[in-house]
């Protein structure tokens, strides 16, 4: 039978997810990054994360991230993370938050885009763009 | 949804006043609803550092349909091309190659389709697929002068070009 994955309700690009326990935040939500004046590729950010939502938990799962760099919206290439264990619960009807801190390397302006992998399957992706500079 | 027409426009996000829609027909409502509120259970942080990502290259495979193609025989077609590529790269030392699903696209109507074939042996897999890459272009001419064992029937195909991506950045 085939490993059941997890159903992804948001998969969403922020500058940060905090939680105090009772609610969550997702602070700065990311559609685009413009470098500073004299800022210059790659940019080096540590202030990004990714945050998704789940259902359809049933216990350990591996995770992984991929990122693909877009021009004239060709795949011009692709990085890959390697999968993380996560235990997604028992219970499928719950709701599961799970954050993804990063820190990223944006080599050239573009566009990117995030794939959430589960068991090697993509489950979810997010697109950001990375401005020129200026 | 609506086309965005400027993807780059980078505007902070506007809420704009509600917009109140009334499916009741104007009948009073009945008594208050059960609650069952899904709660949401925050996990730990699963930290990612994509500055030790590992550059994945891949194949970039471009295919020109013949227009008299049999729509029966393209899967077919398709699968005898991977599975030669995927034994050519096996050939070359790696451990065969894997179509991204993810990444391929067929545009209907157009008679192209855009695969993308990722290595499952990273180690040397750039060489490998650039021996590929150049394999394929020799082979998409009447009389190839690489001569690759790809198989000998692919009749859906009118002409194929391939490209290796390999970001060092």
């Amino acid at each position: 039978m085939a490993l059941q994955l997890p159903v992804v309700r948001h998969f969403i690009a922020c500058e940060d997810v905090v939680s105090d326990g009772k609610s969550i935040t997702l602070r700065n939500l990311v559609q685009a990054i413009v470098p500073l004046p004299g800022e210059k590729y790659p940019l080096i950010t540590e202030r990004m994360a990714l945050y998704a939502v789940l259902t359809n938990g049933r216990g350990k799962r591996s995770f992984a991230l991929e990122m693909t760099r877009f021009e004239r919206g060709e795949e011009a290439s692709i990085k890959r993370m390697p999968a993380r264990e996560v235990d997604v619960g028992q219970d499928p009807t719950a709701f599961r938050g799970l954050p993804f801190p990063l820190k990223v390397v944006f080599a050239k302006p573009g566009h990117y885009t995030f794939h959430l992998l589960c068991e090697g399957v993509a489950i979810a992706e997010e697109t950001i763009l990375l401005k020129e500079e200026r | 949804m609506n086309d965005n027409h400027d993807p780059t426009n980078d505007s902070p996000v506007q809420i704009h006043s509600p917009m109140a829609f009334d499916f009741t027909e104007g009948q009073p409502p009945t008594n208050e609803f059960g609650k069952s509120e899904a709660e949401l259970t925050v996990l730990p942080p699963v930290p990612f550092d994509f500055s030790e990502a590992v550059e994945v290259p891949f194949l970039k495979l471009t295919l020109y349909l013949r227009p008299e193609a049999d729509p029966a025989s393209l899967s077919l077609d398709v699968l005898r091309l991977i599975d030669a590529l995927s034994g050519y790269e096996r050939d070359l030392g790696g451990k065969g190659m894997t179509w991204d699903a993810m990444r391929s696209r067929a545009t209907p109507g157009s008679g192209i389709v855009r695969l993308v074939l990722t290595p499952t042996e990273l180690h040397g897999a750039q060489a490998r697929l650039a021996k590929l890459a150049t394999g394929l272009a020799g082979a998409a001419t009447p009389n190839p002068t690489v001569p690759l064992e790809w198989p000998v029937n692919i009749p859906s195909f009118a002409r194929w070009e391939a490209t290796v991506r390999y970001d060092a950045a």
